[in-house]
């Protein structure tokens, strides 16, 4: 005979109670295991679904420049890699018939190359390409109600290549319009459901075929986006798909870029120009230093419109629409000057001005005469400013030479083109009454060739307001060092000079391995695993207690077997390992049933996620997977659990004296006794302790804005859980028990209570747990927050905006302004609709939603850039500000305009988004790129509380500007209307339909966000219900033992003559006083605990929902107990009796 | 080989402190054997469990083959009453999962290297009468036959000290005399010191010496 022998017959024979064991194991490790299981579906079907929208995309380049279609073809040949040229835009479609719309669609210009990296096994039917049709993806289709066949008016952005925010910009021919019939509708899988973002909401995608979409955007020949299978199968990674960056940079010509190079072999320079007029400060900085190194000297000219040139206190009219030049006078180009009167051309310093012999003729100025420039300045959303410059005459020189060059001005449609002065078609407004016959005169001739000349530091004083964004210089002139050199022979050494000095990244022109940074995404904000574990804590807690407690029950059953093994001469270690070793195999066996059974807890987890719980995840595409380790780690923590579980089961057990434990008396003298020594000041130290840790816990966030919120919700209501079971152990096992007399039912209520006092621990354990479920489960009703409850007044979750909009097309004009929308071809009658509305713009570089509702961990969030009007009016609820002044504490978006020594920009975001989805807060940095491939750091300086902004983070206007120059106009807004609901928002739709004008209610927006918290707190609480029900089984379990212990004694009370019914009613006492005294300090604790939050939103607490889950605890607590009652009144008399 | 010397024992209870014992001596030889008996409650067994090193007195000494177990330590102290004392309880408490041979061999398992092997247990069953019985479960013997389970288990690893608490007290008539006889037996074969609480003045009487325990105080007869 072994040990083991012993411990397997022991295990065999106790089976009844050992079965219960293992199921409360199994119970415990199947929640443990499956919230793993949960984490690893989320995990896998967030990838599988990112790279599945690829299909074979391994690497994709997405650029504001339009590169030469041929490089694909190039880049391919090179590369040995598959590369398809695309275009990608952002736009709106409608039904032709219906007027269905669906706004930020995708559109993609593409052609049979695209099908091609299809990764599944059978290729779309995408039907016959026509020039005009399109194929859509079925939920595109559904949002039209569409079918093959039907016509759709697809609209999208045809931003030029002048920005629309500087003078030149085209702002009235921003959107196009393509009426295309439906070919096919695919399914939304693999391709068709292409993005290049992380998000788990489908997009919706037009496919255009790429030569339509290249006529309508004016690019012929020209694409905007490749995309790269690399071959060898799924490599991820940059090296894999060979140097695919070099062989782009490499092959990259001026025209990929917009520039040419204009030669004047003549005057002896080549220009280098922009297609988009001025010359990038990243162009500008490499033609410099590829100038140097081909053998050139540099000089920039800025050349400008002046509305108006005129001479103080001579009576003309001035001279109308001239162009001026602002060179630098030490550079050739003025020393080639011939001077008519005054100094020489060289010697013009800032503030003065030089003119051409025409203009000093027209305007009878001479040297030392006051000439004034009137010009148009671009404001903020399009507006145009006059202003004027007054300067000194220098010098007058003549129209030969370097002075009568048309080729200070770079060519411009509309304007360099035309045949005369009066067909010009600028952008701005232009009053042809003021030329005069001179002037056209002076155009047939001369053309572009400006009437005054300025110097730089003038021009860029002046006119370039955006320096940094655009550039100043509309041309950059490059002379050969050598004589002897001709410009046209030089101009190729300088081109290959430049492609070689430039850098691609700077320039918008970077292949991104978009599949290893959706795999990265992939991981997700949250763990999953980690998350459900949490929500499944109270769950597997109660299994734990579950197991402790069925064990413990079953070993006090063989308190006769441990006394005589103890008797026999077993030390007590020995007796204990041996019940271990029992334990081990009960665990064992529990969490193998667990694991299995965990698979149908994940699935019911993921189908409730997929479900009722849709509103916290939204991720219909979730399946199930389940990885090994997982199934390791739960299985294992199953174990150690139960294991850690059965050994406190058992503590202090094998310490009773054998005798004690022969005689079946399995609790402490000292527990039957009284107190102990060790609980005669151990009770009132955790009472007095707990009440004064919970009220410091309680009160410090309110006094102070560092406290931990969770920390001290979490600390005060387990302090004062603490306190009142304490004080509730010491009422146990105090001494002051009055005699009990006077029949009637108050006897028998006291009797119940009285034998509360036979098992102090165990009486304590069963209050306590009733005490931490109520505790939990009151308290998290109490953070259910209601969205309707969430006001429109300015420092709410909405700030006072009523609605937000956001436009596919980026708009440049004021909406608050008559003109504004007069060039919007708003009527101006119906816009009545808009008399007291506020719409705020705000800049927007697009990117991954940043709000608690995207599964996915953003790679690169959406910023917005809020204007001085948003930052000055203010408005929202702030959680945490880095304010120092008193003005900033009051309106902490002027943190916003903060600078930082070492160049981090502030920025505002949502503290839950801030928190949960990017993992920082208050005062920390994320590192972003800005669009020339730099890497910046935002400092989160103030931290918006429950807001509506969740998925952008906002910087100021200027900042953005700098971020991410080429961003031109506004696509983001935020609508103030006095009332709610408001016609605003459906005219502003309407009206600007061709801008793809969205809207959507910030209550709804904000409801969306908070339903996310609200769908978790009620995961955590169903979950919590779960481990309740489990609770009460064991507490059932607990009942029944007591009353089986004292079978004997409820015999005796019904031989004396107790009715049934007086009997049920001393069970049903005792009962109850446990289950109201863990009721009564959950609650206490409860209310303890978010005794803050009741103090700020008192009204929005939802007592009614809370008393009903309060009373619904109470009345699984009584089900028990009645069991337990049951049980009593149907023991046998007489066995009961003999027993005793 | 047993010598108890002014042993007290007292329990503490809501009411103050409860004397058990008041100054007990005794002293018992290697082979002999010793009754005690006295009126329900007065001590009996309390006095039974500290000889069998059961129960610690609250002063005063024990000292079994030359050693105080009380001055050992937990483990030490398991050992020694696992190699010296043999217990036969009134309620003979057989685990109800093993066998009569198993039960038997029970005390064998405690420590390693215990005097006690399968062969003595199989010798024992047979001494006691039950050597078709082995395989049988405590259940499907009478009080009779379980007792002498718990006789054949008390001697299985060779005490030098056997001790019974009311070993007849739960039987008839004619079974006690039986199981009485075979202790009284098995006793002398063993050369043990053996002591038997008791109410049943019949049994008593086949001691060797017997004692009365009244009020705390231990007194010869």
């Amino acid at each position: 005979m072994h040990r083991r022998t012993l411990q397997r017959q022991s295990l065999i024979y106790h089976g009844r109670t050992n079965v219960a064991v293992v199921l409360g194991v199994a119970v415990g490790a199947a929640a443990l295991t499956g919230a793993l299981v949960v984490g690893d579906s989320m995990r896998g079907s967030l990838r599988e679904t990112a790279i599945g929208r690829l299909g074979g995309v391994d690497q994709a380049l997405v650029s504001n420049r339009f590169v030469q279609e041929s490089l694909a073809a190039t880049i391919a040949k090179e590369s040995h890699q598959d590369v398809c040229p695309a275009i990608m835009v952002n736009g709106s479609i409608a039904h032709a018939d219906t007027g269905a719309r669906a706004n930020r669609i995708n559109a993609l210009g593409v052609d049979e190359r695209f099908w091609r990296l299809s990764a599944r096994d059978k290729a779309f039917d995408v039907g016959e390409e026509r020039p005009r049709s399109v194929v859509i993806n079925q939920p595109l289709a559904d949002e039209l109600h569409a079918d093959v066949g039907d016509d759709v008016l697809l609209r999208f952005g045809k931003a030029g290549a002048i920005s629309t925010e500087t003078l030149l910009g085209r702002r009235d021919d921003t959107t196009a319009t393509l009426r295309l019939a439906v070919r096919a509708v695919i399914p939304a899988e693999d391709i068709g459901a292409f993005s290049l973002s992380p998000r788990h909401v489908l997009p919706l995608n037009a496919y255009v075929p790429l030569a339509t979409l290249q006529r309508s955007l004016d690019r012929r020949d020209r694409v905007n986006a490749m995309f790269v299978a690399c071959k060898g199968g799924d490599t991820p990674s940059a090296g894999s798909c060979g140097s695919l960056q070099d062989v782009l940079d490499k092959n990259l010509t001026l025209d990929d870029v917009g520039l040419r190079l204009r030669v004047n072999d003549k005057l002896g320079y080549i220009a280098l120009e922009s297609e988009g007029m001025l010359v990038e400060p990243a162009i500008e900085r490499a033609a410099r230093e590829a100038a140097g190194d081909a053998g050139f000297d540099v000089s920039g000219v800025q050349s400008y419109l002046a509305n108006r040139i005129s001479a103080d206190g001579n009576n003309t009219s001035g001279i109308p629409f001239s162009t001026v030049a602002a060179i630098d006078p030490e550079g050739p180009t003025a020393r080639a000057m011939i001077t008519i009167a005054g100094d020489k051309a060289e010697a013009l310093q800032p503030g003065e001005i030089i003119l051409n012999q025409w203009a000093a003729d027209d305007l009878r100025a001479g040297p030392g005469d006051r000439i004034t420039l009137e010009y148009y300045v671009t404001g903020a959303l399009g507006r145009l400013e006059t202003q004027r410059q007054t300067f000194m005459l220098r010098t007058v020189v003549g129209l030969t030479g370097a002075a009568a060059d048309p080729g200070f001005v770079p060519e411009y449609t509309g304007v360099t083109d035309t045949d005369n002065l009066a067909d010009w078609d600028p952008p701005f407004p232009m009053q042809l009454s003021a030329i005069r016959d001179k002037d056209e005169r002076y155009w047939d001739e001369y053309k572009t060739t400006p009437k005054a000349f300025i110097t730089l530091v003038d021009g860029k004083r002046l006119w370039a307001e955006q320096a940094d964004r655009f550039g100043t210089l509309t041309s950059i002139r490059l002379r050969p060092t050598d004589p002897s050199v001709k410009p046209s022979g030089a101009a190729s050494d300088f081109a290959t000079a430049l492609t070689q000095l430039w850098h691609p990244s700077e320039l918008d022109l970077t292949f991104d391995p978009v599949r290893q940074r959706l795999l990265d995404a992939g991981a997700g904000t949250t763990d999953f695993g980690v998350l459900f574990v949490s929500f499944s804590f109270f769950l597997i807690g109660s299994a734990a207690m579950l197991v402790a407690l069925l064990f413990r029950l079953g070993v006090e059953r063989r308190a006769g077997e441990i006394g005589l093994l103890l008797a026999t001469g077993f030390s007590p270690r020995t007796v204990s390992r041996l019940l271990l070793g029992e334990g081990l195999v009960l665990a064992t066996v529990g969490s193998v049933l667990g694991v299995a059974c965990s698979l149908g807890y994940a699935w019911l987890m993921l189908a409730g996620l997929r479900s009722w719980w849709s509103a916290a995840v939204n991720a219909p595409f979730l399946r199930m997977h389940a990885s090994s380790l997982s199934l390791g780690v739960g299985f294992a923590s199953g174990v150690l659990v139960a294991l850690a579980s059965i050994a406190w089961s058992i503590r202090g057990l094998t310490r009773l004296s054998p005798t004690s434990l022969l005689a079946g008396v399995v609790a402490s003298g000292r527990e039957r006794v009284g107190q102990s020594s060790k609980r005669k000041w151990l009770t009132p130290t955790l009472m007095f302790g707990g009440f004064f840790l919970a009220g410091a816990l309680a009160l410090w966030p309110v006094f102070s804005d560092s406290a931990p919120a969770a920390g001290a919700f979490f600390g005060s209501g387990a302090a004062m859980l603490t306190a009142c079971l304490a004080m509730f152990a010491r009422r146990l096992s105090g001494d002051r028990a009055g005699v009990i007399h006077r029949a009637g039912s108050g006897a028998l209520v006291r009797l119940g209570m009285r034998n509360a006092r036979r098992r102090v621990n165990r009486s304590v354990m069963t209050a306590s747990l009733f005490a931490s479920a109520t505790f939990l489960i009151a308290a998290l009703e109490a953070f259910h927050v209601d969205p309707a409850a969430s006001s429109t007044d300015r420092f709410s979750g909405t700030g006072g905006f009523t609605y937000y909009a956001e436009s596919s097309v980026p708009l440049v004009y004021d909406l608050n302004t008559p003109a504004g929308r007069e060039a919007l071809n708003i009527d101006p009658v119906s816009a009545s609709a808009l008399d007291d509305v506020l719409v705020l713009p705000l800049r927007l570089r697009t990117g991954d939603d940043s709000s608690c509702l995207n599964l996915y961990r953003p790679t690169k969030p959406r910023i917005a850039g809020a204007t001085d009007a948003l930052i000055e009016r203010g408005g929202f609820q702030f959680g945490g500000t880095m304010a120092e002044t008193d003005a900033e504490r009051t309106n902490p978006w002027l943190l916003l305009r903060r600078t930082f020594s070492d160049g981090t920009i502030p920025v505002i975001g949502d503290e839950s988004a801030v928190l949960w989805q990017l993992h920082l807060g208050l005062g920390k940095d994320l590192e972003i790129e800005d669009e020339h491939g730099e890497t910046v750091r935002l400092r989160f300086v103030a931290l918006l509380k429950g807001s509506m902004l969740q998925d952008e983070l906002v910087v100021s206007e200027t900042d953005f500007s700098r971020l991410f120059p080429s961003i031109s106009g506004y696509s983001f807004f935020l609508v103030e209307t006095p009332d709610e609901p408001s016609d605003a928002a459906s005219f502003l739709e309407s009206e600007l339909a061709a801008f793809g004008f969205d809207t959507g209610s910030s209550r709804s927006r904000l409801a969306a966000y908070l339903a996310v918290q609200n769908t978790y707190l009620a995961t955590f609480q169903t979950l919590g219900g779960f481990g309740l029900i489990l609770g009460t089984i064991g507490l059932a379990a607990v009942l029944l033992r007591n009353v089986w212990e004292r079978r004997g004694e409820l015999a005796l009370l019904r031989a004396l003559g107790f009715s049934r019914r007086a009997i049920g009613g001393v069970v049903l006492a005792e009962n109850l006083v446990l289950l109201l005294v863990g009721l009564a300090a959950g609650s206490l604790s409860a209310m303890l605990a978010i005794a803050p939050h009741i103090a700020t939103r008192a009204s929005s607490i939802p007592w009614s929902s809370l008393g009903l889950t309060l009373a619904g605890v109470l009345a699984l607590g009584v089900s028990a107990a009645m069991i337990a009652v049951r049980s009593a009144l149907r023991s046998p008399l007489l066995p009961s009796l003999r027993a005793e | 080989m047993l010598t108890i010397d002014s042993v007290r024992k007292a329990y503490a209870t809501r009411s103050g402190e409860l004397e058990v014992l008041r100054d007990v001596s005794l002293s018992v030889a290697r082979g002999s054997s010793v009754s005690i008996m006295g009126p329900s409650g007065c001590g009996k067994s309390t006095l039974l469990n500290i000889i069998a090193t059961l129960d610690e007195p609250t002063s005063g000494t024990v000292t079994i083959d030359g050693c105080n177990p009380f001055e050992l330590d937990e483990q030490a102290l398991a050992r020694f009453r696992n190699d010296r004392v043999g217990f036969v309880f009134q309620e003979h408490h057989l685990l109800p999962q093993c066998s009569v041979l198993e039960n038997i061999l029970i005390p064998t398992l405690a420590h390693a290297g215990s005097t006690g092997t399968i062969d003595r247990a199989r010798e024992l069953a047979d001494r006691v009468g039950l050597t078709d019985r082995l395989d049988h479960r405590p259940a499907e013997l009478s009080g009779g036959e379980r007792q002498r389970v718990a006789i054949a288990r008390a001697l299985v690893n060779k005490p030098v000290l056997l001790v019974a608490d009311e070993p007849t007290g739960n039987l008839d008539g004619k079974t006690a005399d039986t199981v009485a006889d075979l202790l009284i037996e098995v006793h002398h074969e063993v050369d043990a010191a053996m002591i038997v609480v008791t109410h049943s003045t019949t049994l008593a009487e086949r001691f060797d010496t017997r004692f009365k325990l009244c009020e705390g105080h231990l007194t010869k007869r």
